[in-house]
């Protein structure tokens, strides 16, 4: 059982790939005959064994009536080939946006899936390669937005591999599927890693405790919340009163810069070194500090908010990514 | 992987227990009583379960409920080898499956059972109403397929009721053409048909009473279709036993493997029968009777398979006739049966009396005997004793230890069998081979159609005599008696009379003396009739059906046949999906950038999904700076021609903008 559960498991690998390779990218798809490729389920092929019994039956009694329901099931399974491919076919799959995640973390990726007619189309799997299965139902007329996760394994541009789009309805019968590859622009940041010997260091929360603002001597001043700041910085008591969310500033900027460097980590290779800057990125937005970025021939001024962690781990994702391939070259 | 929907859903439950019940409604008659109520049970508690108001039933339970089965089964069935322990082994297997399904799986499985036991009744019963019923439950059981496939829903849902007509109306032509073109092999092994159902119909065993008994019911014995015009009513003798064998009060068979080796071959050497002229061809659908033999005018000959031809002229079924068959049958109206003469050992049954009954009759016919020395003379002198003086009726006095004593020379009043019964001792007294022929006399003829419908009231006893030169002669006594028996049918003969249709209170035969239930019985009838020709007897008739239809049949134009019904079948979809196919109709702007896109593209610059144009564009010009102005006004062209409402909504400047653009 083994070798032959190895051999299988080696076509599995080889068909995927093969299919992997035969796949075009596309930007929007409507499924039709061209695409949908189905076949009999296990079910079905346990079908087809039910009207050979009966075939057997009808021909060993000479009854007719059960000849007439024998070939009754095998029209309807014949039948069933136009009904599951009809459960596919006609739907508009469209990426929508994907989110940015770091490595080995599952991105969500938005699809909308719209059709012309109002038409139940019951029982979709959808799935990525290795991911979650989302088992939706599309009735209405228009877009429907679904919401798939699709593991990653490389930073770079998200690549979640072969969308399996499937359906078994409406009798289980036939499998009908398709695969499918979108292209998307949100990226897979390097996976962080605890570089214990650069330890940032939060301001005005110490062990994770924050004191309050009066106690804190460098304070400058208000400014214009920004998404991504830090919630300890809000200027409640403005907020309370209705004067609008604010955030506080903390004198001496210059000081409390920090460079998130390349070169500080010599003698590591490079996807080490990301992973480090990249936890230290981490780092330096939680601790609500303003930090830069240095890599080979590209550099981002320090900064702070939501923004700017996003644009230096982006940075990071994709540095040394081919923008065409879409890969990690290897040269770097 | 396990997919994430691998439970059984409440609707899909309900289904798959609906379709169970069908079935077990369709095959009450035909299982155990505990079987029945097993599965009764199983369905409740699974319902129960579900519910939560009782646990899945725990191992050891469930093993001694199979082992229960299993030997509930042995017990019931001498062999397990046969229809009805086949079905019930199915049927119990289905209930302790019941109360272990939750798996989609699993109910995929209960449902194929459904459609094969539900199937498996029509090898039971082929009525047409009972056909619909096991349509009705195929609905059922796709429509738990569907339900088991559906997502979740709330409650019970009709829906997929809808969607299974919805494929099973599809399916039907194609059904059709299947049934229709695909040929009949004929039985690959013999099995078992169903076992100890109640005998139907004329019995091998003659007492007083017994025809009477036949003309309470108006269930059906046969339907027979002629090629050709039908006999006149006076011809329609249906003979179907030979009682040889007289023991004082009852009429029985003779051996059937005496040493003038009764059983022959059609047209062999050994069996003298004298056929003269052109035969008769019918096709004969015989219900169940549950006996061996079969019922055809004199003399017969066929060739279906398992069927034997007698020394004394009739056909018998090697195996018991418990399936509804139809025989294609010659038969030569004009014959002399063995005129030769008659093997000793034949001769001597023919002609034997008991020694103490009936001593006045024996007396007389040997004085009559004496008196009249040809037998044909002699036939004719007892015919006009019975004519003159005898009274034909349903409700013959009893009679006693030397019945025809009792009811030639006193009662005088009786059915068919007694006159049989007492014209056949009569001559055998006399010293004449004679013997009762058991069977049904006409039937209703249909003359449009050309077919035949004969009842069980139609059962009648003749007689037979055995003549020097001519062989066996049929005489009829009640036909002495009551002419009018022979050219009408008993129906109308009775009509009215209590104890005619006894047993069938609610008949529609009792109210034929109205026009409109009339005209109904013969439609019904017809229906029926043309049911048991052209569905069940459909494999006798394929060649001929394909050949009216096609002109001559070869594999090509069955081939066409074929994909005509098979594309009749796809049509309606086809139709559907070819209104359903929309142009492309996208924005000309949008087409002009796409194109442009397509350029750059081809130089290794794709668009990425979800990269607004002014981004491509910019992105464009920092890695093509030869390109930038371009990607940049042709961006700029778009928008604004796409979207600014102030600019005008012309396509020139972009379109020119995209021909020109070249990448390279």
């Amino acid at each position: 059982m083994r070798p032959l559960n190895r051999a299988l498991e080696a076509l599995r690998r080889r068909y995927r790939r093969w299919i992997d390779r035969r796949t075009r990218t596309v930007e929007a798809c409507r499924l039709n005959y061209r695409r949908l490729y189905i076949l009999p389920s296990k079910a079905g092929f346990g079908f087809l064994l039910l009207v050979g019994a009966l075939w057997l039956l009808a021909t060993n009694f000479e009854n007719n009536l059960v000849f007439m329901l024998c070939f009754l099931l095998l029209a309807l399974f014949v039948v069933s080939i136009h009904f599951t491919h009809g459960t596919l076919a006609g739907l508009q799959v469209k990426p929508v946006r994907a989110q940015s995640v770091f490595q080995g973390d599952a991105a969500a990726v938005e699809l909308c899936l719209s059709q012309d007619k109002a038409r139940a189309r019951e029982q979709i799997l959808l799935r990525f390669a290795d991911g979650e299965p989302l088992l939706v139902t599309v009735e209405k007329v228009g877009d429907t937005f679904v919401t798939v996760l699709a593991p990653t394994t490389r930073r770079g541009y998200l690549d979640p591999g072969l969308l399996t789009i499937e359906s078994y309805a409406p009798v289980g019968l036939m499998r009908v599927w398709t695969y499918l590859r979108f292209r998307f622009d949100a990226a897979v940041y390097p996976a962080p890693v605890t570089d214990h010997a650069r330890p940032v260091h939060r301001r005005g929360s110490g062990d994770g405790h924050y004191s309050g603002t009066t106690g804190s001597e460098d304070y400058a001043g208000l400014k214009t919340y920004e998404t991504g700041e830090s919630l300890r910085h809000v200027a409640w008591k403005q907020y309370a009163r209705e004067q609008g969310l604010w955030s506080k500033q903390y004198g001496d900027p210059e000081d409390s810069r920090v460079w998130v460097d390349w070169n500080d980590y010599a003698g590591m290779d490079s996807e080490q070194r990301l992973a480090r800057m990249s936890w230290q990125v981490c780092e330096c937005a939680a601790a609500g500090r303003l930090y830069g970025l240095r890599l080979p021939g590209a550099e981002l001024a320090p900064n702070q908010g939501l923004a700017h962690r996003q644009a230096a781990l982006r940075r990071l994702a994709l540095h040394g990514v081919d923008l065409q391939q879409g890969e990690v070259d290897a040269a770097t | 992987m396990r997919r994430p929907d691998w439970q059984l859903s409440r609707n899909g439950l309900f289904w798959v227990l609906f379709a169970f019940v069908a079935v077990m409604a369709l095959h009450l008659d035909h299982l155990p009583f505990w079987v029945t109520a097993l599965a009764g049970l199983a369905v409740a508690w699974r319902i129960l379960e579900y519910r939560g108001a009782v646990p899945f039933p725990p191992w050891p339970l469930k093993a001694v409920l199979v082992a229960g089965c299993v030997a509930g089964l042995a017990l019931q069935y001498p062999s397990l080898l046969g229809l009805e322990p086949m079905l019930a082994m199915l049927i119990a297997g289905f209930g302790l499956k019941l109360l272990e399904m939750h798996h989609k799986r699993d109910a995929m499985v209960l449902v194929y059972l459904a459609f094969f036991t539900a199937a498996v009744d029509c090898v039971f019963t082929q009525e047409i109403l009972n056909f619909g019923l096991v349509l009705l439950t195929f609905v059922i059981a796709t429509t738990a397929l569907v339900s088991i496939n559906q997502s979740r829903v709330r409650g019970f849902s009709a829906r997929p009721a809808l969607i299974a007509l919805k494929m099973l109306a599809t399916a039907l032509p194609l059904m059709l053409a299947l049934f229709l073109v695909v040929p009949r092999l004929g039985a690959l092994w013999s099995i078992p048909g169903p076992q100890g159902q109640a005998r139907t119909g004329v019995s091998d065993v003659m007492s007083p009473g017994d025809f009477s008994r036949l003309s309470r019911s108006d269930a059906l014995a046969f339907r027979v279709s002629f090629e050709g015009e039908v006999p006149q009513r006076s011809q329609l003798y249906w003979r179907g036993l030979v009682f040889s064998h007289f023991d004082g009060r009852q009429w029985s068979q003779a051996d059937f493997y005496g040493p003038d080796r009764p059983i022959v071959t059609a047209g062999s050497e050994t069996e003298d029968i004298e056929r003269r002229g052109d035969p008769l061809h019918y096709s004969l659908t015989l219900e169940p009777t549950h006996n061996h033999w079969l019922f055809a005018l004199s003399t017969p000959a066929t060739s279906e398979p398992g069927i034997r031809l007698l020394r004394d002229s009739r056909l018998v079924s090697v195996d018991e006739i418990s399936l509804k068959r139809s025989f294609e049958i010659r038969s030569w109206l004009d014959y002399r049966l063995q005129p030769d003469g008659l093997h000793p050992h034949r001769e001597a049954l023919e002609k034997a009396i008991p020694p103490d009954a009936n001593p006045e009759t024996t007396r007389v016919a040997r004085q009559w005997a004496s008196e009249t020395p040809d037998a044909e003379a002699l036939i004719a002198r007892v015919l006009q004793l019975y004519n003159r003086s005898f009274v034909y009726t349903l409700e013959p006095p009893q009679l006693g230890t030397h019945s025809v004593d009792e009811f030639l020379w006193r009662s005088r009043r009786g059915f068919c069998e007694h006159f049989a019964g007492s014209f056949a001792f009569f001559m055998r007294a006399a010293g004449h081979p004679a013997r009762v022929i058991g069977g049904y006399l006409g039937g209703e003829v249909h003359p449009a159609e050309n077919f035949v419908t004969v009842r069980q009231y139609d059962a009648h006893a003749w007689a037979e005599v055995w003549l020097e030169d001519r062989g066996w002669v049929r005489v009829d006594p009640t036909a002495a008696v009551a002419p009018e028996r022979v050219e009408m049918s008993v129906a109308d003969l009775f009509a009215g009379n209590d104890w005619f249709l006894a047993d069938s209170p609610l008949s529609l035969v009792r109210f034929r003396h109205f026009g409109l239930v009339n005209w109904m019985i013969l439609r019904l009838d017809y229906l029926d009739y043309a049911w048991g020709r052209w569905v069940l007897g459909y494999d006798k008739r394929q060649l001929e059906f394909l050949q009216r239809l096609l002109g001559q049949v070869t594999a090509a134009r069955l081939g066409l046949l074929f994909v005509i019904a098979a594309g009749l079948s796809l049509l309606p979809y086809l139709l559907v999906r070819l209104l359903n196919r929309r142009r492309d109709k996208a924005d000309p702007r949008d087409i002009l950038i796409r194109q442009f896109c397509a350029k750059m593209a081809r130089t290794g610059l794709p668009r990425r999904t979800g990269e607004g144009i002014l981004d491509f564009a910019r992105r464009v010009a920092a890695r093509r700076p030869a390109l930038a102005n371009e990607a940049l006004a042709i961006a700029d062209a778009y928008v604004t021609q796409r979207y600014d409402l102030r600019a005008a909504q012309g396509t020139d400047e972009l379109r020119q903008r995209v021909k020109r653009f070249s990448a390279s």
